[in-house]
């Protein structure tokens, strides 16, 4: 037992040596079909965690305890040989080519299966190339990669996009489940993605329902990388980039703006712009001014394999850092991973898995408190701002140039003035990681014990010096600084039985777990008080007594306990069959809520294995179906809770006496609905796997039939209830729907070999029922009813403007927003007279045009199909890959032309005043907003779809027999974008409720960058 | 199969020795509404929150701002002349069916937040519980009391705490009104006379303000029979004299204020974040300048009426200057003129002429600072005892004993040195002793917010406000409100719709038992 101790100890801090062990030495070579030396076979003794890579001509070295040893060679795409020592001492080994990878072990959660025995739809990410993506975060590199799997991406540094597997399902989060090592989470920019060993992404209910109630938006499984037997490998890996903008928005120069402006101002009779009306010479291009083209990227890697026959170890550092295509934004990660497992007696490893990383991120301001600024993008600001105004003016109060009424009328703030008067920092230090002992009980039967923590610290702090960068509006000094940690914990007890009897093939789980979850967060915020001059901004720093303290605390509890297991069954690899169970419970219901329980089944038939099937071509042919229910709470803790409200500021509060003493108050606070539920996803999938050409090209299609029920969402109550707030309710329906298809060719022989990799995918929704009374849920510019998909674009239709000749031949009584159009108005098409009394609006054209009552369905902002398109190819020892992502049939309503377009007071991108100006666009109304010419239309509504390169990058492989292998490249992300989008990026995410209107967040960037990687 | 025993057995200890998480957590940050209620502090927190929303503002309508802006602006006390989204509310011009959204979500939340009190206090004893109970039943009344006179009968019956899913039925005509009379008569007898509160609590409710605001309910439905004794009660009481000085109402003296029947606490410069403040005189100013908002001014019709008579001494009733800020105005409100207030306006608008100078804060904001926060401190009166005085004596007018009604509009007159009437209007009949009160009561409690009840309860709202009133102690008259016939712009009092508020639009949408008041 001391030994054991001892060898722990060694284990975990002196990464123990695998010579230790060693008895017999062999020795050997590996080669393909074609007689090329093979590097990076794996050679395992069988039964033990001891073995060895080869290099990169194909050989190895290996000691084994003795001649029964049975040596396992396995390498991806091909078969696995085993073969017994015996007296031999050195080995010639020809692996064949196994392109179907039947082989291959997905991690399908609490367990692993064979991949020929999966029954769901499951994906296995090309965790290879996934790696030559430049994108920080694990979201980010899955995009285009996944059929089934959308990704938006941004340009933010530090922010990962936005994933949904299978399209929106909940109004409150769409983030899949990330288990990372067997821990349940969510994906962090703090995550390091070069740790990643393999990646399957659970989308069906059938496969992601042994997670229960957190796995409707699916489930995706992480290993990460664990140590190697054999020669320890050491890699190195750097890369440095520069990034930039893909577009910016053709805005008008001073002159244009003024022509605009003051034809404006004549045609309805108002004064012009002061500095229209004379210009001053000066001619800001404001995106010149804030955007930068030389943001560094930059991203180093070290990270050490290493085992012996007990032990085996991974260890990697990790720095990222990205510089914004703006000023300020800025990421910076410092990662490490530890990952170690050891063999204490046959039958017997424990391990752990643990990383610790810190993200700092600085970002765009958001300063809280009254008298700050709030959350002033940069970017919008940056694109609305008029070309008249200076960027810096001596002559303002604080040096920078803002707008000033009738003179130059701009509501923007100075982007630049926002960058040098404000700061933004946040930082976050996880700590994720488990400790796990797998013990084998009796020959099939393990027992898996593990314990986890997820914890994360932040550090958030905005700080602002006082001033004025907008037209009229001072804002005053301020901080706001929080801090806050949060710690999930978890315990898992698995038992695992495995059995074959003869052509039957069983195993049964069955686990126990829970996960407790403990946060708390202060936060203060200050306002007013601190002196520009002072360089630093801290809650003690002020040299005046501020306007306004705040101080808070919050803290969150919540506990899930869970019950679950997997039964299979499959006979003479013909007939699979998968049942998987779980029963969660979960602290965010009350009592009678708290357990939902979640079944599913599926059933897979692999027709290849048959007798009677006898197709030459066809290697592999399985048919698979599926039917599951997944859970979802995508909201807050003690939600179903009314809580009693009391605070000394801001509370329910009277003052008593003559001179109003304070008295402290409590009543019931916003209503609530104490018997919220899970949210249920039933979900039928029927797939299809086939591989043709030994493996050659391969295809996988799933079709799936879901039902989204219980969906919980906010609802108004009636006034009359006396409270606030908006109670959450299970009331939504959404039926869900779509298919799937992934493709791969390969080919891997000879010089040239090359593999194409090809996804589609295709997903729908139609809400079917939404609370009592309400038939719609509005969004900006969009609707959601009851029959059609979430978040149609719903505008007034645009027709172009009006001639002289038509407004001469229009019935007089005929009225847009109340009054009879002139030329050069906006035309919008008369479909709906007024509400009847019912409130539903009545059919058919009224002679009179009102945004309220003229609105259509007018666009459809679900793709018709989303897809990726991988092609990588080696000759000799280049390499390349070449990475297409895209969308098609998708509208999108393009928020910066509407922005621009429908006030006066922001530059524009369009043609206005036909009446003066010949232009092709309304006439703008100076004056107000009379005659509809400035309305949300269909004038804004574009081709939302998209192709883009977003990755390329050529790799060379220098041979030197220093080292095992030394490859430098080149890499572009986003070198360019084909789309008929007018906005910054087509490839924005937009809200559930809006989901084809452009919210102008950060925009993709290109990065071009070198880098090369080095293993020893 | 004993060596598999061995080795399972030890597996289970570990089953056992992890302590199953509980799923029934505390919540740490706040007490629910299922732990909180035990004993009679929380029913007195509970009271408190009730008095809490009587200082509300916005969009949670209160006597912080709404309840004492719409009163004046829909009666003919107030106005407004800029050209802004006030100016056709006070012509009776709605676009919006949310307009009155505000004051019906106060009403509601004021309920609401009684309820609590009252059926939470079920099996809560200790010695207050009944005074608690019986403040929250003077809420509830309060709050319908403001809701039926704006809204109608018909508007929703809530009569316990509410939950997420209710749609309660309208309720019948009168149904709510005897409700809160019996509310209040039970409350009466549990409630303390204003001596009895004590200083510390100045601003809970007496005796005297149940009694007030039940003869004030009974008024409302001209019952004048039931309101008499009420008002005798408090008037005979001697817990309530009439303040010396009528301008001392108006202002924030730190003191007990005797002519207080019932009021609202406000507080100058509180804490950053507390709803403790008015927004009131924010909104009343001659203009728009200064931070000022400009959004009710008095109508030619108060101003008018004023210059009907003089004082005892000859010279213009005292109390017009205290109330109107005027041409002729002899004071400054925050350290303008009012020539200056007219010539700061920008655009000069020349339709602003004057404004109410009750409930200003010139001695708080200063002259030269700009009203850069709607922080009003002085404490509003919402019933005032010559407001109870004068319901006196027109209730014993209506009740035909108008020699013995005399009495009390003199006690009011005298105050600000007007002559009795006794003196010079003796033996009034009693229509003209009842034309006489409604002059009187305008001269005294203009821009209170107390007329729009008045005109409701008397018949005056409608068209005919904006005829002559005829005042019978001078023998003129004078011109009404226009805005409550305007037929050349269309715009002006609709009779059959006007007379009551648009319920809220979104509030039908959310309960389909209601139905909307005629003609909207």
């Amino acid at each position: 037992m001391k030994k054991i101790i001892l060898n722990i100890l060694i284990l975990v801090f002196v990464f123990g040596s695998q010579q230790a062990f060693s008895q017999n030495a062999i020795s050997g070579n590996v080669t393909d079909d074609g007689n090329e030396g093979l590097p990076g076979v794996s050679i395992i003794i069988k039964d033990s965690s001891q073995g060895t890579l080869t290099d990169v001509d194909g050989n190895f070295n290996l000691s084994v305890p003795d001649n029964n040893a049975v040596l396992v060679f396995s390498y991806i795409g091909f078969e696995s040989q085993e073969l017994t020592v015996g007296n031999q001492t050195s080995f010639n080994i020809s692996m064949r080519p196994d392109i179907a990878q039947l082989e291959e072990i997905v991690v399908v959660g609490y367990g692993t299966q064979r991949k020929r025995d999966i029954t769901g739809a499951v994906s296995v990410v090309d965790a290879e190339e996934m790696a030559k993506s430049q994108f920080v975060s694990i979201t980010d590199r899955l995009q285009g990669r996944v059929a089934g799997v959308s990704v938006n991406t941004t340009g933010e540094p530090g922010v990962k996009g936005d994933i949904k597997i299978r399209g929106t399902a909940f109004f409150g989060d769409n983030n899949p489940l990330f288990v990372i090592d067997g821990i349940l989470t969510d994906d962090s920019p703090n995550l390091n993605p070069n740790d990643i060993e393999s990646i399957q992404v659970l989308k069906d209910a059938s496969s992601a329902a042994i997670y229960g109630s957190r796995a409707a938006n699916g489930v995706v499984v992480i290993t990460t990388k664990k140590g190697t037997s054999g020669t320890p490998r050491i890699t190195f890996s750097s890369t440095a980039g520069l990034s930039s903008l893909t577009r910016t928005i053709d805005v008008m120069n001073s002159a244009e703006y003024a022509r605009i402006s003051n034809g404006a101002s004549d045609y309805s009779g108002s004064a012009r712009q002061d500095e229209t009306d004379v210009l001053t010479g000066i001619d800001t291009d404001w995106q010149q001014e804030v955007f930068q083209d030389n943001a560094l990227f930059q991203d180093v890697n070290v990270s050490i394999q290493a085992g012996g026959e007990k032990s085996k170890v991974y260890f990697s550092l990790n720095n990222t850092y990205q510089e914004g295509v703006i000023k300020g934004p800025l990421f910076d990660r410092v990662g490490t991973r530890l990952n170690t497992e050891y063999t204490v007696i046959k039958g017997l490893t424990i391990g752990q898995n643990l990383t610790i990383s810190r993200a700092r991120n600085s970002g765009e301001p958001n300063l809280k408190g009254s008298g700050g600024i709030g959350n002033r993008p940069v970017i919008s600001n940056t694109i609305s701002m008029l070309p008249i105004i200076p960027v810096l003016d001596p002559s303002k109060t604080n040096g920078y140039g803002h707008g000033v009424p009738g003179v130059a009328t701009s509501f923007g703030f100075n982007p630049i003035g926002i960058q040098e008067v404000t700061r933004n920092q946040r930082e976050n230090t996880r700590v994720l990681g488990n400790l796990y002992l797998d013990y084998e009980i009796i020959e099939g039967l393990n027992y898996y014990f593990s314990a986890g923590v997820n914890s994360t610290f932040f550090h958030n702090k905005n700080w602002q010096k006082g001033g004025q960068i907008r037209m009229t509006t001072t804002h005053q000094s301020g901080l706001t600084e929080a801090r806050g940690e949060s710690r999930e914990t978890f315990i898992e007890n698995r038992l695992t039985y495995r059995k074959s009897i003869g052509d039957h093939r069983f195993t049964a789980m069955a686990t126990y777990t829970e996960q407790d979850l403990l946060a708390s967060s202060q936060e203060t915020i200050i306002t007013g008080g601190f002196d520009a001059a002072v360089p630093f901004f801290q809650i003690s720093a002020t040299t005046a007594p501020p306007n306004q303290i705040i101080s808070s605390g919050f803290e969150d509890i919540a506990t899930i306990r869970s019950i679950l297991g997997r039964f299979t069954y499959s006979f003479a690899d013909r007939y699979l069959f998968t049942a998987n169970i779980r029963r969660d419970g979960n602290s965010k219901f009350s009592e009678g809520n708290r357990w939902g329980t979640f079944p599913s089944i599926s059933a897979g038939w692999n027709l290849t294995n048959e007798s009677f099937f006898n197709v030459a071509a066809i290697s592999n042919l399985k048919l698979r179906v599926g039917y599951g229910q997944v859970g979802n709470a995508s909201l807050d803790n003690f939600r179903f809770q009314q809580l009693i409200r009391t605070a000394s500021i801001g509370g329910v509060n009277y003052n008593l006496g003559p001179s109003s003493t304070q008295v402290i108050g409590a009543t019931a606070g916003d209503i609530v609905n104490r018997d919220i539920r899970w949210e249920i996803l039933k979900e039928t999938n029927i797939g299809l796997d086939l591989a043709l050409f030994d493996g050659q090209l391969e295809f996988i299609g799933d079709i799936y039939f879901g039902k989204l029920e219980d969906l919980l969402t906010e609802v108004p109550i009636p006034i009359s209830a006396g409270f606030g707030g908006q109670p959450t309710v299970n009331a939504v329906s959404m039926d869900r729907n779509g298919w799937e298809i992934a493709m791969t060719y390969r080919k891997i022989t000879g010089d040239f070999q090359f593999a194409i990799t090809a996804n589609a995918f295709h997903t729908n929704n139609e809400v079917t029922a939404l609370p009592f009374g309400v038939n719609e849920f509005p969004g900006t510019n969009s609707i959601s009813r009851i029959g059609i998909p979430l978040g149609q674009l719903y505008t007034p239709i645009y027709e172009g403007i009006y001639t002289q000749g038509e407004i001469d031949a229009l019935d007089p009584t005929f009225t847009i927003n109340g009054a009879p159009p002139l030329a050069g108005d906006a035309k919008y098409r008369d479909i709906n007279g007024r509400d009847d009394e019912t409130g539903e609006l009545t059919p058919g054209a009224d002679g009179s045009v009102s945004f309220d009552d003229d609105r259509a369905l007018v666009g459809n902002p679900i793709p018709d199909v989303q897809y990726g398109l991988n092609f990588s190819a080696t000759y000799k020892n280049f390499d390349a890959t070449i990475f297409f992502q895209g969308v098609a049939g998708r509208d999108a309503y393009n928020s910066i032309y509407d922005n621009l377009n429908t006030n006066l007071s922001s530059n524009f991108t369009s043609n206005f005043n036909p009446a003066n100006l010949g232009g092709t666009d309304p006439n703008f109304d100076a004056g107000g907003f009379e005659n509809g010419n400035m309305w949300n239309s269909t004038r804004f509504i574009e081709n939302g779809g998209y192709l883009r390169l977003k990755n390329l990058q050529i790799g060379y492989t220098i041979p030197w027999d220093k080292v095992s292998n030394l490859r430098v490249y080149v890499s572009g992300q986003n070198l360019f974008t084909i789309t008929d989008f007018n906005g910054l990026d087509p490839e924005f995410s937009g809200s559930v409720f809006a989901p084809g209107v452009d919210p102008i967040g950060f925009p993709n960037v290109r990065i071009l960058s070198t880098g090369f990687s080095l293993t020893f | 199969m004993k060596k598999i025993y061995k080795r399972i057995l030890p597996l289970s200890m570990i089953f056992c020795l992890l302590a199953c998480a509980d799923l029934d957590l505390v919540n740490p940050n706040a007490a629910t509404e299922d732990s909180f209620w035990q004993t009679e502090q929380d029913l007195y927190q509970g009271v408190i929150a009730t008095y809490d929303y009587l200082q509300a503002t916005f969009d949670e309508g209160s006597y912080g701002l709404e309840l004492r802006v719409f009163p004046q602006l829909l009666s003919d006390e107030g106005t407004n002349e800029a050209p802004w989204e006030f100016n056709d509310l006070a012509r009776f011009v709605q676009d919006d069916l949310n307009m009155f959204g505000n004051i019906y979500t106060g009403g509601y939340r004021m309920i609401g937040r009684a309820y609590q009190v009252i059926d939470r206090a079920e099996g809560i004893s200790g010695s207050q519980v009944l005074r608690l109970v019986a403040e929250a039943k003077f809420f509830v009344a309060l709050g319908y009391y403001n809701l039926l006179t704006g809204f109608g009968d018909r508007i929703p019956f809530v009569d316990r705490i509410q939950g997420a899913d209710e749609k309660p039925m309208p309720a019948t005509a009168g149904q709510l009104w005897a409700m809160i009379e019996t509310y209040l008569t039970d409350a009466i007898p549990a409630l303390p006379l204003a001596s009895e509160v004590g200083v510390l609590d100045y601003g809970r409710i007496s005796k005297g303000s149940a009694q007030t605001l039940l003869a004030k309910i009974y008024l409302q439905q001209g019952n004048y029979t039931a309101a008499e004794p009420l008002l005798a009660a408090v008037v005979n009481s001697g817990q309530y004299q009439l303040l010396a000085d009528f301008s001392e109402n108006f202002r924030e003296t730190d003191q007990v204020n005797p002519e207080a029947v019932f009021h609202v606490n406000f507080l100058h410069n509180g804490i950053e974040g507390e709803t403790d403040n008015s927004a009131h005189w924010r909104f009343n100013s001659p203009s728009e300048i200064k931070g000022h908002y400009g959004d009710v001014q008095s109508t030619n019709f108060v101003l008018n009426s004023f210059l009907q008579e003089l004082d005892a001494d000859g010279n213009q009733d005292p109390r017009m200057d205290r109330t109107l800020f005027w041409e002729g105005s002899s004071l400054l409100m925050y350290g303008l003129t009012h020539a200056g207030w007219i010539s700061a306006a920008e655009p000069a608008n020349p339709d602003v002429n004057h404004g109410y100078y009750k409930y200003n804060e010139s001695e708080f904001v200063g002259s030269s600072q700009d009203a850069l926060r709607s922080d009003g401190g002085i404490d509003f009166l919402v019933w005032r005892y010559a407001d109870v005085l004068l319901l006196y004596a027109e209730t014993l007018n209506q009740n035909g004993n108008t020699a013995a009604a005399y009495q009390y509009v003199d006690e009011v007159r005298v105050r600000s040195n007007m002559s009795p009437l006794s003196v010079v209007a003796p033996g009034l009949s009693q229509a003209d002793f009842l034309q006489q009160i409604k002059h009187e009561r305008l001269m005294e409690l203009a821009g209170e917010g107390i007329r729009w009840f008045d005109q409701k309860r008397w018949g005056d709202y409608g068209p005919s406000a904006s005829g002559d009133h005829f005042i019978p102690s001078t023998g003129t008259s004078v011109a009404g409100d226009p805005n409550f016939n305007d037929p050349i712009t269309g715009k002006g009092f609709t009779v059959g719709q006007d007379e009551l508020f648009a319920i809220p639009q979104n509030e039908l949408d959310l309960n389909p038992n209601l139905i909307q008041n005629p003609g909207y």
